[in-house]
């Protein structure tokens, strides 16, 4: 079957895609801020509200506390697999105790933030790009006089530069290099493999923001030999409010009551329900991992779905989607540069070649009043790309100076946009996007 | 975008945005992300500032800047090229129609920004007559 019969099979999944509005279908292209959900997650999150709406792990023993306990954890006599041991399989992870549900990216990173038992003068090391996610925990423990936080600048073609990793690495007293794995500015994907290896040969350990990569790219965090993964499974087709923290066991604790007694196993930012082993008045102990960070009432639904989303994903094959997706990056690309060049107002950021961004093309409009057309290619053709700074501020105000998004007169004017294919997308739509900027475009006197 | 709308554009674009600017101090100050009318674009960072300078019961000049849609550039253009040598009686008598007259057009999305632009306009007026800055 070709990519584009194929495409067209797969779109049948997904209820979103078959509603139109003024008689056209939504050409949705804002994947890297979340994904469409197909109806198998949509029947998970429904047959849980509507078969055994209950609590889950250890406070109930009942029939639909059993459901939903079966369905996140297993149930190897009903052949059920489980929420937790799917995401454990995915990633190849050495045990389901390493997998920590959490409600999206960010909140996993907080947890290894708010309970890395830092030493004084430590420095967390970052990229350039980093998503607000992965920058406001840590320059708020830099704020506190907690750590110091650094970073590795790219190179000018906008790959990863590993000849600065090394020098921040034997230079600064590192304890953690914590960097999007993939950026969800430009869909660069670091070269995490090496990257762990000089951080480990330095005594520093890593925590890869894979948020951008989930979506399309197998990882095997035993391979990689990565201490802490954190991604959201609504980037992955998934229920929104679900993410997941995956951590070495020897991080996250291999025992009860361990979380004071070893300097490398971090301490969960958050007590409560669900997290203690037992407490008298003055005192307390707590559960193994995952539980003694999974605190309160859970997303049972979101996380019952999760284990549907990755599924759903395998059976589609990553490598196919990773293959669709490039092939529709490659094809829009060629395309805008053909039309627009990439030497003056119209601009790709990140590598030229489309292979090395996966689904993510964002290109920066430089003339006037070049805000708005996001707004203008969805209300023409229902195509829905994003438009802004996308949580990643502090690189763009570096690179474009305080105060380019408020120039003074509008031959000043600059902005930027992102359009982020998914398997889901279609040459058709990516055509109907091209014809539409260029309306936009002519209309705007810019071409 | 209205015809009318781009073609009005393309002379701004053409010809130079002929009221943007800055005015130190000015007697009036509108700004739509304050006022909470949103009038540029969705975007978080588009605003529209508008600087009105007042001299005997008259508006002496009027200025603006903004990061905005061109649709809304146009009609802030247009604000300003009515306004000037208005008296304040004037300005508030200021009606969608003064604004339908200079373009042409009645486009739905034009005179969605040009009711929104009265109202930054009304508040301001109505801030000075009070004597608030």
């Amino acid at each position: 079957m070709d990519s584009e019969k194929w495409a067209e099979k797969v779109r049948q999944d997904f209820p979103a895609l078959k509603k139109k509005r003024g008689g056209k279908p939504p050409i949705y292209f804002d994947n890297a801020c979340t994904t469409l959900v197909p109806q198998t997650v949509i029947d998970a999150i429904n047959d849980y509200y509507t078969g055994f709406p209950g609590c889950a792990g250890a406070r109930s023993r009942h029939w639909f506390s059993q459901e939903v306990n079966d369905r996140i954890e297993g149930n190897e006599e009903k052949g059920i697999k489980g929420s937790r041991r799917i995401i454990k399989e995915f990633i190849n992870a050495a045990s389901e105790k390493e997998i920590i549900f959490t409600q999206n990216t960010s909140h996993a990173i907080n947890i290894v933030a708010l309970g890395y038992k830092f030493k004084p003068g430590d420095v967390v090391l970052l990229s350039d790009k980093e998503h607000n996610s992965n920058l406001l925990p840590w320059l708020r423990l830099q704020k506190k006089g907690v750590i110091k936080v650094d970073h590795v600048n790219t190179n000018e073609d906008g790959s990863f530069n590993l000849d600065a990793l090394r020098q921040k690495l034997a230079n600064n007293n590192v304890a953690l290099v914590s960097m999007a794995y993939t950026t969800n500015l430009t869909g660069y994907t670091i070269p995490a493999e090496e990257i762990i290896k000089l951080a480990h040969a330095h005594g520093a350990k890593v925590l890869l923001d894979a948020a951008q990569t989930m979506s399309h790219r197998q990882i095997d965090v035993q391979k990689l030999d990565v201490d802490f993964l954190a991604f959201s499974i609504h980037k992955m087709c998934g229920p929104r409010g679900v993410g997941v923290l995956y951590g070495k066991r020897a991080y996250l604790g291999r025992a009860a009551h361990e979380e004071d007694e070893t300097a490398d196993v971090i301490e969960p930012a958050v007590l409560g329900g669900g997290t203690v082993g037992d407490t008298t008045y003055n005192s307390y102990s707590l559960l193994e991992p995952p539980e003694r960070f999974e605190v309160g009432i859970q997303d049972y639904p979101g996380q019952i779905a999760a284990g549907a989303a990755v599924e759903y994903l395998q059976n589609i094959g990553i490598d196919k989607i990773s293959g669709q997706m490039n092939r529709l990056n490659d094809f829009l690309t060629k395309e805008l540069l053909k039309r627009y060049g990439d030497t003056g107002w119209f601009r790709i950021l990140g590598p030229k070649d489309a292979g090395q961004r996966g689904g993510i093309l964002t290109f920066e409009v430089k003339r006037p009043n070049a805000v708005g057309i996001a707004e203008e290619l969805s209300d023409k053709n229902n195509v829905m790309i994003r438009d802004g700074v996308f949580c990643v501020h502090s690189y763009l105000n570096y690179i474009c100076g305080e105060g380019w998004l408020r120039p003074k007169i509008p031959t000043e004017h600059k902005m930027i946009y992102r359009a982020s294919l998914y398997f889901y997308s279609t040459i058709e739509e990516c055509k109907v996007f091209l014809d539409t900027l260029d309306t936009i475009f002519k209309e705007r006197s810019y071409i | 975008m209205d015809e009318l709308v781009v073609k009005y554009y393309r002379r701004l674009c053409r010809e130079g945005f002929e009221h943007n600017g800055e005015i130190k101090s000015p007697d009036i100050f509108l700004d739509t992300v304050g006022e909470k009318i949103r009038i540029c674009s969705h975007v978080s960072h588009a605003y529209l500032h508008i600087y009105i300078r007042i001299s005997e019961g008259k508006i002496e000049d009027i200025k603006y800047l903004c990061t905005c849609d061109p649709t809304a550039n146009v009609v802030v253009e247009i604000l300003c090229s009515i306004l000037k040598g208005k008296t304040i009686i004037e300005a508030e008598a200021l009606t969608e129609n003064d604004f339908t007259n200079a373009l042409g057009s009645t486009d739905d999305e034009f005179l969605k920004k040009v009711r929104g632009i009265i109202e930054l306009l009304h508040r301001g007026l109505d801030r000075y007559k009070a004597g608030i800055r």
